[in-house]
């Protein structure tokens, strides 16, 4: 018991010690944060709800969405360049998915900033990325080309009284989404923030160059060419620059 | 010495007493007790396999491994001494039992979400979590009988270090042992593995590969990859109305765009069941792919993956194609696991 008297304080003064060091790692402010969100209330995806219309007029539901983020590029206004490697799969229902490091500083020269909704040509074969609990399910089949879908976005819609499902699948080489965002004065304030928010338009993706139908276009994507051709370039239109 | 800490002096005293005499049974004080220097185990996760996160207060050990085995092939865990985990999860069936529901324990190192209805698919929920249920609420675990045992309080202190065994113990003994369920050696794994040696697909299997990975059977989108299972929660149009047992996820989370959404099971030996589903209402194989080929029912909350163009509410398989889907599915049995010593009965 004596020993327990003595140990009782002595367990509290380490409990204290340990409580004054947590989180004392600093945070790493030196290079660029990208921060991904979206322009619809994100608690929909979980409850069903027909949130917004579709050009087409159709309203839709989003079940699922979960995309690549890759190959980052930013010209600068003396036109050299620098890139970063990073690559991110983003699950709009996973908050930490949505903000991740770049292995780079942000600059207040910088001038236009390109990336890839997916993955560049030498990261999209079968095993490229390392396989995680996270990105299994994002593996594109082996017999229909391997890789990787560069975007799940799927739902349902409400055409007239009747409800159907849609699975807006992307992926293989040629379907690659380029993504190009002029920064113009808003290069300064990236700079000194070090962040960026990038923000998606779910209607984006149905409605810029191509209003997309699911009755004539198709509700489901995947191998089919026109369609992911039609989505892949509307798809280079979705996010917009938040800062 | 004022009355505030004349109080406290009580109270500490009192504190103290009471943990004294909780912490230390009879049976601690006259007990001969072994070593405690467990020995780090590491896991053997085959090729292509995720990553496996270990608690950090649960590491993988050889006498902690060696106890849960002993303690998931022993009745001693039921309140009545009527079952042992392997009761239930039969090792030549792929750790679950012929013509029930029973969802297999294979690789549940890399498990997310537990039970056919995510019962446990709240943030961070791990095995040792699961375990601790099955322990003190589905075999309503007598500790006492396992801390008055004449061998299990010594092996409880090699493992763990404690004198005095709670269901704590016992479950994250259950989680190691759980974490070594590890099948990734079948023949599809040895085909894909390329070495010299290594078997081929038949010319059936190999049309059944490719129908499995393809948008034909378009199993792939929740069986894929290495584990045959993304965790994840779908409603596969088995039901339009959901009664009961059938409501699913909607049951643990009240939403209702959960309705008849269940766990997607890995099909890693799916071959050796015969009850499937979360109702086990179909009792073979082909009687799973019948209902994926012609037997889907629409409800606002199918899955989209479901619902393809001239394909609506069924994939419309020929015969044959549902015979190669089949010799594939085969393919996934790993006999090695069936009969791996190491997880049998000590």
């Amino acid at each position: 018991m004596r020993n327990l008297i003595i140990f009782l304080p002595v367990f509290g003064l380490v409990l204290l010690g340990c409580n004054s060091d947590r989180n004392s790692v600093e945070p790493d402010d030196s290079t660029l944060t990208v921060y991904v969100s979206f322009n619809f209330d994100l608690s929909h995806i979980a409850d069903g709800t027909f949130f917004t219309k579709t050009e087409a007029g159709y309203p839709i539901s989003i079940s699922r969405l979960q995309f690549y983020l890759s190959d980052w590029l930013v010209e600068r206004k003396d036109g050299s360049t620098i890139n970063s490697d990073i690559v991110s799969l983003i699950d709009a229902q996973d908050e930490d998915s949505r903000r991740f490091s770049l292995d780079i500083e942000a600059g207040s020269d910088w001038e236009t900033m390109h990336f890839l909704i997916g993955l560049p040509t030498y990261l999209n074969h079968t095993n490229a990325l390392e396989n995680t609990l996270e990105n299994q399910n994002m593996a594109w089949p082996d017999p229909m080309g391997g890789g990787y879908h560069f975007l799940k976005l799927e739902g349902r819609f409400m055409d007239g009284e009747d409800e159907y499902g849609y699975a807006m699948h992307i992926g293989t080489d040629p379907y690659v989404i380029p993504v190009q965002m002029h920064l113009e004065d808003k290069a300064e304030v990236i700079s000194q923030s070090g962040e960026i928010t990038l923000e998606m338009s779910i209607k984006e993706w149905f409605a810029n160059p191509h209003t997309y139908d699911f009755n004539q276009d198709g509700n489901y994507s995947m191998g089919d060419t026109s369609a992911m051709l039609m989505l892949a370039q509307n798809g280079q239109h979705v996010f917009t620059l938040k800062n | 010495m004022t009355r505030q800490i004349r109080a406290f002096i009580i109270f500490l005293t009192v504190f103290v007493l009471t943990l004294a005499v909780s912490c230390e049974s009879e049976n601690a004080d006259n007990f001969d007790w072994p070593d405690y220097d467990p020995t780090p185990i590491e896991l053997e996760i085959p090729g292509g396999f995720p990553p496996v996160i270990i608690p950090p207060d649960n590491p993988l050990t050889k006498e902690g491994i060696n106890l849960g085995r002993k303690l998931y092939h022993d009745k001693i865990l039921h309140i009545d001494g009527l079952l042992s985990c392997s009761s239930c999860h039969l090792q030549e069936y792929g750790f679950t039992s012929p013509g029930t529901a029973i969802l297999p324990h294979i690789n549940l190192a890399w498990s997310r979400n537990f039970m056919w209805d995510g019962k446990f698919d709240m943030i961070n929920v791990n095995l040792e979590y699961v375990s601790l249920f099955e322990v003190e609420d589905f075999m309503q675990t007598n500790v006492s009988r396992l801390n008055e045992h004449e061998h299990y309080p010594g092996l409880f202190y090699e493992a763990f270090g404690v004198k005095e065994i709670t269901s704590t113990e016992i479950a994250y003994a259950l989680a190691q042992f759980m974490r070594t369920q590890v099948s990734g050696n079948s023949k599809y794994d040895q085909v894909l593995a390329e070495g010299i040696g290594t078997p081929v697909f038949t010319e059936q299997e190999m049309w059944g590969y490719e129908l499995f990975f393809s948008e034909t059977g378009d199993c792939f989108h929740c069986h894929g990859n290495k584990l045959f299972t993304d965790n994840k929660f779908y409603n596969i149009g088995l039901d339009s109305v959901f009664e009961g047992v059938n409501k699913g996820l909607y049951s643990v989370t009240g939403n209702p765009a959960d309705l008849g959404k269940f766990k997607v099971p890995t099909l890693r030996n799916a071959a050796l069941r015969n009850g499937f589903m979360h109702d086990g209402r179909f009792k073979s194989l082909r009687e799973v792919i019948e209902h994926y080929n012609s037997g889907v029912l629409n409800s606002p909350t199918l899955d989209p993956v479901m619902t393809k163009p001239g394909k609506e509410f069924g994939l419309g398989l020929s015969a044959d194609e549902i015979d190669a889907l089949i010799a594939f599915i085969h393919t996934l049995t790993d006999e090695e696991f069936l009969s791996r010593e190491e997880l049998g009965p000590p």
